[in-house]
């Protein structure tokens, strides 16, 4: 078997010979992804033949392929319907708002625990601050609710001790942009800052070392060397967020606001409105149809930052 | 670049279409061969109705749905089940258990990926008609025709309002489905405090109950955040999809036929007010939209005086404490509507591999009273004690299932409800109760009539979000001024679309009662 | 030693950190406390950090649950330990190819990652293929395989620092030296890369740890041996859910785990990642001082 491919084989690289020699040459590098690309292959590449629901009226025991068209009607909640306007400005407003504190943030919290002094300090402020990170949105809610609730509430009781009377939280739209904001920071901040910092880390201290040398203060270091060398880093994660820009975190809009109606205007994404949907219709169709738009938006966000970014400097660029 | 990129797209795409190809069809094959199971498909070598003792015995699956019990004594109950139907109807029985916040997921999936399922659970959390209209359970006419006379029998009273389309999708629990609204209240605290509770009461009794006890510091009931038609506890009536009335509703049932938008009613009105008295009086806790304590936990803890409720005559049952002794009252009359029969059916999955070995044990729960018994109530003297100096009154009492640790049904109803035992404070004189309660109850015009909403999906779900938005607020009596919000929730029902869709379940119903 | 600014920075941090701790801290602390509350005392009065009566009544529920619970448990560490350290060897050596900046394809390869992040196919044809192709169901692999094995971002984020944070001349001379790919990987990318690693296997770590859909997805009543402690938090809290909007539905009222319980199971799933965090964070110093040798 390989006697009688040899000839030809060598036939064909006498005249390729730089593409084969090229292709061993990156051999081992491709082997090392392979495993990774394979899961995501199967992971997520192969159910995408599934984005064909949101076209079709689903059925169960038909299955995707066999279930009949039903043309757009799935994604007609989204254009038909008064919420469609106040679901969208909610999850783009906050998604926007978010990404922009997050990143000022984050960065400036890895910038300042790099800035402290001592290893117990340090490890103790990383694992104390990653705490909100790791609950449930279950239990965030329960959290957000002792401190607000209009009768038990820690913090409505201090209000009505100082000033007399407290605002019902769970009753009035216009606390929440803020409330939810701050939990969602509160949420992320650790996250964020861990994840900066271990670029942060990677930077040669060679360099601040030698700007101090020239006399440089620290703050100009950092406006110098760290936000300049973290900018990789930043712009990749925007243009990321940016994909997610549609999407929202259900816990966060669900569970914390305690799906009180009283709140919906400032409260509804396009995640809520479709869960609130499917609790009485289950309808597969709806939530697919809800998914391919956010991803579809996701994705030409992507691609036009990405091109922008290409366009200014190319090593920034994600593809 | 760009060629690379095509190349690597098409053949991602070509590989997800093999790959998915089999998966896909795998599961579609089968059902669809069943979907309209003749007589052909249903054991081959048997004839009409007959029980084949020559092939191996099929494994039935079950649903059986419960909340946290440990189940522990399934295996037990199994193999007692066991001994039955392989001689009866030559099968074993699979009982399975699900948390009911999981069952609308489990069966979806099950069908979806082809996994084992045989007699599901409908109407519980998913209604039968949304079921239905994704192909999850078969038509059971043929099979039933063939081999399910007893549990035709059984629910003959209530076999059209089984039908969806005048196809039978499945059995019901309920066969005695009459219902009225009722309230279960705290019986020892209604004889320390001296309320007088009973039969019949009105909104004004309820306001007179929740005055002594705001003396006492115990909230009269709380609503939650319930973003359900709560005026049926009241007044009874007819609701088409689902307990909120999405798709409209008839107030006076017995007699109308006109579907109205139930919220554009001055009924309504009137009762969202009454609450707002309530709730401003201090009756009702003022967190209560809130509360991450379930009703049910504060009415255990004495918290709460009671909690309106769906009238049957085993409604108690599911109400008692160990803290004290519950009591119910009914407060409008007893009507039979459809949803009450669709609350709780058994079916038959669309992928069953032997839907008529399925039909054959949802026969024989219907027609044995052992299987049924041993279904609901699961071993005697392991899960449960007969009471002395009764015939079919069972406690819980000093077994495991005291504290649930048996076997212990919670959201399921099998078999026959004149087969099967009762659970103290019942007596033996429930199986007449039930029978008077059920022939007191007046037919609803739409009984045996369910409006299929497939077509107005988007109109369905934005008034899902107008109700969520707006309804818990009123229930809970928590507005400035009822009318503005009554009038407010009115317009965005409009908007979203609920004229529509009433017009489209009156002309369907016209048509129903035209046949 | 120090010089001046740096002092100021030094206190200005410890400022800013110990203002960010604290809110940090001081709702985890009112978890704890509303765990160790007296029942009747959370129902009437609200959560109080100095609450009018303690009990340990949350807790006895936990030890008489505690072979659930403790299997749980065991089921969370198996799958969290497995499937960090598998991940993690794929993430990095997928975010190591992806950052050799000649290698023909590239943008190709790229964008064949950030494309998963964009796109799914929803839970019905995932199920469908893990389920009827794979097997998974009631499986370990369940628990491990979907969705959280490999994610695009984390693989973003290590080519990132293979990308920009150590020099190229590095892998070059190892590679003059005649070391080969894996070699070079593992003794030149590898160690310098200790930082992100960390991170990313923090968020792995946490993201198995905190996970319940696959649970809920991918285990019926026959997997229930495999449940993780997250299953079991979530099966009580769905089922409350449920409770909360069928008020009117009649329970066994005896069943209810009560809200001090929730709250106690909350602090039992959140306290083991306290206890490991520090150990992670080793890493992170090994990191600095990596950088120190590097320069």
């Amino acid at each position: 078997m390989t006697i009688k491919t040899k000839p030809q084989a060598a036939g064909q690289t006498s005249v390729k010979r730089g593409p084969l020699k090229t292709f061993l040459h990156w051999l081992p590098f491709y082997l090392m992804g392979l495993p990774g690309l394979i899961y995501l292959f199967i992971n997520n590449y192969i159910p995408l033949a599934g984005l064909q629901i949101a076209f079709k009226n689903f059925s169960y025991s038909k299955g995707m392929w066999k279930s009949p068209w039903n043309n757009f009607k799935n994604f007609e909640f989204l254009f038909k319907s008064k919420d469609a306007f106040i679901m969208i400005r909610n999850t783009i407003l906050y998604n926007v708002c978010w990404i922009i504190l997050g990143m000022v943030l984050g960065v400036a919290a890895a910038i300042l625990i790099n800035e402290v002094i001592g290893k117990v300090k340090k490890k103790f402020y990383m694992t104390v601050i990653l705490l909100p990170y790791l609950m449930s949105a279950v239990i965030i809610a329960y959290l957000v609710f002792a401190y607000l609730s209009p009768t038990s509430g820690l913090f409505t009781n201090m209000l009505k001790n100082l000033m007399g009377k407290a605002p019902d939280f769970y009753q009035e739209t216009v606390w929440w942009p803020f409330i939810l904001t701050f939990v969602n920071q509160w949420k992320g901040i650790g996250f964020g800052m861990i994840l900066y910092l271990s670029s942060i880390l990677g930077i040669d201290p060679s360099l601040y070392e030698a700007a101090t040398l020239d006399g440089a203060t620290r703050w100009q270091q950092h406006r110098k060397i760290t936000i300049p060398l973290l900018k990789p880093t930043l712009i990749m994660l925007f243009i990321l967020n940016l994909g997610q820009i549609f999407r929202s975190d259900f816990g966060l809009f669900y569970q914390v606001p305690m799906s009180q109606g009283a709140l919906f205007p400032v409260t509804q994404t396009i995640d809520t409105y479709v869960y609130r949907a499917l609790l009485k219709t289950n309808d597969v169709g709806m939530s697919s149809a809800a998914s391919f738009i956010q991803s579809i938006v996701g994705f030409i966000f992507i691609v036009t930052a990405n091109k922008i970014v290409s366009k200014v400097d190319k090593s920034s660029a994600l593809f | 670049m760009k060629k690379v990129l095509a190349l690597i797209l098409a053949m991602v795409m070509a590989l997800a279409l093999c790959a998915c190809g089999p998966s896909g069809a795998d599961n579609s094959n089968p059902p669809s061969g069943n979907s309209n199971p003749p007589a052909g498909n249903s054991g081959e070598p048997g004839g009409e109705g007959v029980i084949n003792f020559d092939e191996d015995p099929y494994e039935v699956s079950i649903q059986f749905v419960g909340l946290f019990e440990a189940n522990n004594d399934v295996a037990a109950v199994e193999e007692a089940l066991n001994k039955i139907t392989l001689e009866k109807i030559n099968c074993t029985v699979d009982i399975v258990p699900v948390f009911i916040g999981d069952l609308p997921t489990t069966t979806s999936l099950g069908v979806a990926g082809g996994e084992k399922l045989d007699i599901v659970v409908a109407g519980l959390t998913s209604p039968v008609s949304g079921m239905v209209s994704d192909e999850l359970i078969l038509p059971l006419d043929d099979l039933l025709a063939e081999r399910g006379q007893a549990a035709l029998e059984v629910t003959k009273n209530v076999a059209e309002a089984q039908k969806i389309n005048g196809k039978t999708y499945g059995i019901t629990g309920c066969s005695f489905a009459a219902v009225s609204g009722g309230f279960v209240y705290n019986k020892t605290m209604a004889a320390e405090y001296g309320i007088d509770m009973h039969d019949g009461m009105t909104l004004a009794d309820l306001t007179a109950a929740g005055e002594i006890l705001k003396e006492h510091g115990v909230y009269l009931t709380s609503f939650g955040n319930s973003y359900q038609c709560n005026y049926k506890f009241i007044a009874g009536g007819e609701y088409f999809g689902g307990a909120s009335g999405e798709y409209g509703g008839m107030v006076d049932p017995a007699n109308d036929t006109e579907i109205v938008n139930i919220y554009d009613t001055q009924e309504m009105r009137d009762y969202f007010k009454a609450v707002k008295t309530w709730n401003d009086n201090g009756y009702l806790p003022a967190g209560q939209l809130t509360d991450t304590t379930t009703i049910q936990e504060y009415f255990n803890q004495g918290y709460l005086f009671g909690t309106s409720t769906a009238y049957t005559v085993n409604q108690l049952a599911s109400w008692l404490s160990p803290n004290f002794e519950s009591g119910i009252v009914r407060i409008s009359d007893p009507l039979l509507s459809t949803s009450n029969v669709t609350e709780f059916m058994l079916a038959i999955a669309a992928n069953c591999e032997r839907p008529d070995k399925a039909m054959d044990l949802i026969n024989l729960i219907y027609s044995d009273a052992e299987v049924a018994n041993l279904l609901q109530y699961g071993i005697e003297g392991t899960d449960y004690a007969p009471v002395e100096g009764t015939e079919n009154v069972i406690t819980y009492d000093g077994t495991p299932n005291a504290d649930h640790n048996g076997y212990f049904a919670s959201f399921v109803h099998y078999g026959n409800p004149l087969d099967l035992k009762i659970v103290a404070p019942l007596t033996d004189s429930y199986y007449e109760d039930v029978v008077a309660f059920e022939n007191s109850a007046k037919k609803s015009t739409a009984f045996g009539y369910t409006f299929d909403a497939a077509d107005y999906s988007t109109e369905t779900s934005a008034i899902s979000n107008v109700l969520q938005e707006k309804l818990p607020m009123l229930n809970a009596g928590q507005v400035q001024d009822v009318d503005k919000a009554v009038d407010e929730l009115v317009a965005a029902l409009k908007t979203a679309g609920i004229d529509d869709v009433i017009a489209a379940n009156q002309a369907a119903f016209d048509a129903f009662r035209g046949q | 030693m120090l010089e001046k600014s740096r002092k100021g920075w030094n206190i200005a941090a410890n400022i800013v950190m110990c203002v960010l701790s604290f809110l940090a801290l001081a709702p985890f602390v009112l978890l704890i406390i509303a765990s160790f509350t007296d029942e009747t005392v959370a129902m009437t009065q609200g959560y109080s950090y100095f609450p009018a009566k303690f009990s340990l009544a949350a807790y006895d529920y936990i030890v008489a649950q505690w072979e659930m619970l403790g299997r749980g448990y065991l089921m969370t560490i198996i799958v969290t330990v497995i499937g960090t350290a598998v991940g993690l060897i794929m993430t990095a050596l997928l975010g190591y190819m992806l950052s050799e900046p000649n290698l023909p394809g590239r943008r190709v390869l790229n964008f064949y990652v950030v494309f998963t992040m964009l796109f799914n196919g929803g839970l019905v044809p995932t199920y469908i293929m893990y389920v009827s192709t794979f097997h998974v169901k009631n499986t370990i692999f369940g628990l491990i395989v979907p969705n959280l094995l490999l994610s695009g971002f984390l693989v973003m984020l290590v080519r990132n620092y293979f990308e920009n944070s150590i020099p190229r001349d590095l892998y070059e001379s190892a590679r003059i030296d005649g070391a080969s790919e894996i070699k070079t990987f593992f003794h030149v990318a590898l160690p310098l890369s200790t930082p992100i690693l960390a991170t990313v296997g923090l968020m792995m770590g946490i993201a198995y740890w905190n996970d319940w859909q696959n649970g809920l997805y991918y285990l019926s009543d026959k997997g229930k041996d495999l449940y993780t402690i997250q299953n079991i938090l979530n099966n009580i809290n769905e089922n409350i859910a449920f409770l909360a909007t069928n008020a009117t539905t009649g329970v066994n009222l005896s069943d209810l785990p009560t809200a001090t319980v929730r709250m106690a199971i909350a602090v039992v799933g959140v306290l083991p990642i306290m206890i490991v965090y520090p150990f992670f964070q080793k890493y992170f110093a090994k990191g600095i001082t990596m950088g120190a040798v590097k320069g």
